[in-house]
């Protein structure tokens, strides 16, 4: 489903390289982990799956087509969800009105059913009374829940999740990761998460490590 | 949910920055406003003087061509006579669509037969600088087609106390309009007959049927031969008539509907008369005299406009701009899902609209009142240097007492015409029309697109990654 060929990424001079020459390959139905230190350059090899910024050599191909063919922002609307650390969700809306918002930007097949999207809120743990606060009331564990509730509202295949799990208590992780695992098997979406954690990388299906510009899988 | 309501949700919940906004945008849209409504009144105050002020052209004898003629033949001499303009001449000029209306003026000197003329001593320096002694025996018979239409009267220098005004059907009658001092001297009321002895030792009856004040006291016109309380308005044909001149007139002065046309007029109308018989003089110094300071004020409201306009959008653009770093967080969600940039740029530019749509009920609440308050105060300002300018011209020429008589009527013709002119104009008020709102909402939105595509720029061109990595 989605697969990098001779990938490289550096800032500013090519001699200060963060990965070069990656090939690696995700399919549907999957749970991946991609793991390393901090700082090895994880957020910026999920920021280049998730159609956030260009490679700055070799391609990223979706189904066979490149990034660039598909155009970056088609790309990001129809094809890839991204669940970051922090910040995921508009500050100024309920938990609801971001599902809606979502559903509405990405074209989903389900855009403007409200009940719909209640239903996802309360699959992510999200009952009606806080789908309808302010976002900023909730905790960051229930922010969390709710940005992953609005990955599966929107109808893309990959789910790129940087270190959702940073800012959550053990069982919210659990309760994070369940749900992630329930888009990768259930709905058969290629779900990628990079993390430092490794309870996290047990629990899923492959795991691939950053170290020293190289990706290996372990 | 739509960006309709995701820039409802946006203004509503942030408050603070909502209202921060507002008050920006009240302010620049006040000034655009306090700009447009001072270019509008200058306008409308020039539209007005065009309209209203006096201005007229008044055909006579050429004077200096006349002089010219008599030192021609050496050695011999020539008495100077000057051509009479004719009646039918001035009707061919005055059926032009831009004559409002005009006024044949015929003017001779007779004797009291049945009355006195005021004998009252003109200012003392005056006469003496003058040199010359007045005849008191002597009145000025002045023919006109109507006194309404005369200067000394449209001006508000001389008004009609009794009775009434002379009309173009008075003249052939022996109906005559006298001065009230004449009339008080001699006890003269409305209906009044009196008898005048004409050059040429002809006894004519006369009947009263108005009196009129003179607007200028005797002692500042005591340059002329005659007191102007001896002026007497009749008819023209009954002055032709004593003068044997018939369908002659000694000068005709148009009035013109339009200022701005009145060299336009004497241009045309010069091409119907012999240039060396006859001379077309225009005076539109009324016109001139409140031109330049309401052009001044108009210069001065496209400043300000100018002004308003560029400030307001490098103001709001650097607002934006700090706006925009701070809302990275949501740029940066909005573009990984997805979202198209102008559509960000819309969305950041609609809440500023809205909150502007609301400014703008404030700013013409505001700006109305403050732009009438500061257009009048700048108008009548100008308007007053220009009169008092003018005055201090006239008086001048008085003290140098280089002035002729027909000068100084001039001078305070218009001094008197500005004068008016500015009582008129402190009447001015603009109401905002929609055009004028219009174009408040023009110039509003022009600077809120501007500020948005300048102040969103930086970020909206960045990598939606850029947003993320902090």
């Amino acid at each position: 489903m989605l697969r990098t060929k001779k990938l490289s990424y550096w800032y500013g001079n090519a001699a200060n390289k963060l990965f070069d020459h990656v090939d690696l390959e995700f399919t549907a139905g999957h749970l991946y982990a991609v793991v390393g230190k901090s700082g090895v350059g994880k957020t910026t090899f999920l920021s280049l799956l998730a159609g956030l910024t260009r490679p700055s050599k070799g391609v990223i191909e979706f189904e066979g087509r490149g990034l660039a063919k598909i155009g970056m922002l088609n790309y990001r609307k129809r094809h890839v969800s991204m669940i970051f650390q922090t910040e995921n969700l508009f500050s100024y809306m309920s938990a609801l009105d971001n599902l809606l918002t979502a559903m509405e930007i990405t074209e989903a097949h389900h855009a403007g059913d409200q009940g719909y999207a209640l239903q996802q809120l309360e699959q992510s743990g999200i009952d009606r009374r806080s789908a309808q606060c302010r976002v900023t009331q909730l905790t960051l564990e229930q922010q969390q829940r709710v940005a992953v509730a609005r990955t599966m509202c929107c109808d893309s295949q990959i789910i790129v999740a940087d270190e959702p799990t940073n800012q959550v208590g053990q069982e919210g992780a659990g309760d994070i990761l369940e749900l992630l695992q329930a888009a990768a098997y259930e709905q058969q979406r290629c779900v990628i998460v990079g993390t430092k954690k490794v309870e996290v990388a047990k629990k899923c299906d492959a795991v691939v490590e950053l170290h020293q510009r190289k990706f290996e899988w372990l | 949910m739509s960006l309709r309501k995701r820039v409802f949700l946006n203004v509503k919940i942030n408050k603070g920055r909502s209202v921060g906004l507002f008050l920006v945008l009240s302010m620049i849209l006040l000034f655009i406003l306090v700009g447009l409504i001072l270019e509008q009144t200058a306008k409308e105050a020039i539209q007005r003087v065009k309209s209203s002020a006096n201005a007229t052209v008044t055909l006579t004898a050429n004077r200096e061509q006349a002089f010219r003629n008599i030192t021609k033949p050496k050695g011999t001499q020539q008495q100077l006579t000057l051509p009479a303009v004719r009646i039918a001449v001035a009707k061919k000029i005055a059926a032009a669509t831009a004559v409002k209306s005009y006024n044949v003026s015929s003017m001779t000197t007779v004797k009291a037969v049945s009355f006195s003329a005021v004998t009252e001593t003109a200012d003392a320096s005056a006469t003496h600088v003058s040199g010359r002694k007045q005849n008191t025996e002597n009145l000025s018979l002045l023919g006109v087609t109507r006194t309404t239409s005369l200067i000394a009267f449209s001006s508000g220098g001389s008004k009609i106390t009794q009775g009434r005004a002379l009309r173009a059907s008075d003249g052939r009658t022996r109906n005559i309009i006298i001065e009230e001092q004449l009339a008080k001297k001699n006890k003269l009321k409305v209906g009044s007959k009196i008898s005048i002895k004409s050059s040429s030792q002809k006894n004519i009856s006369l009947k009263v049927v108005g009196i009129y004040q003179g607007g200028a006291p005797a002692s500042s016109l005591a340059l002329g031969q005659m007191n102007t309380s001896n002026t007497i308005y009749a008819g023209v044909e009954t002055v032709n008539q004593l003068k044997n001149t018939n369908g002659m007139a000694d000068s005709v002065t148009f009035s013109l509907k339009n200022a701005v046309v009145a060299k336009k007029f004497v241009k045309m109308a010069s091409l119907q008369l012999d240039s060396s018989q006859y001379v077309l003089a225009a005076d539109d110094s009324v016109y001139r005299a409140l031109l330049t300071p309401l052009n001044n004020v108009r210069t001065f409201a496209k400043g300000l406009l100018l002004v308003s306009v560029s400030l307001g959008t490098i103001i709001l653009t650097i607002i934006v701009a700090a706006i925009m770093s701070k809302r990275r967080a949501e740029i940066g969600i909005l573009l990984s899902l997805g979202e198209k940039r102008m559509k960000i740029a819309a969305q950041v530019g609609s809440e500023l609209l809205l909150i502007g749509l609301v400014a703008s009920v404030m700013a013409v609440s505001g700006g109305t009142t403050l732009g009438n308050l500061i257009s009048k105060q700048l108008i009548q300002q100008n308007s007053a240097n220009a009169s008092s300018l003018t005055i201090g011209t006239a008086q001048n020429q008085q003290a140098e007492n280089n002035a002729t008589t027909e000068e100084v009527s001039a001078q305070t013709g218009t001094q008197q015409g500005i004068l008016r002119q500015n009582q008129q104009l402190k009447t001015l008020t603009v109401h905002l029309s929609w055009n004028t709102y219009g174009k408040l909402i023009v110039l509003g939105s022009l600077i809120i697109v501007l500020a948005v595509l300048i102040g969103t720029a930086h970020i909206l061109f960045l990598e939606p990654y850029r947003f993320m990595s902090r």
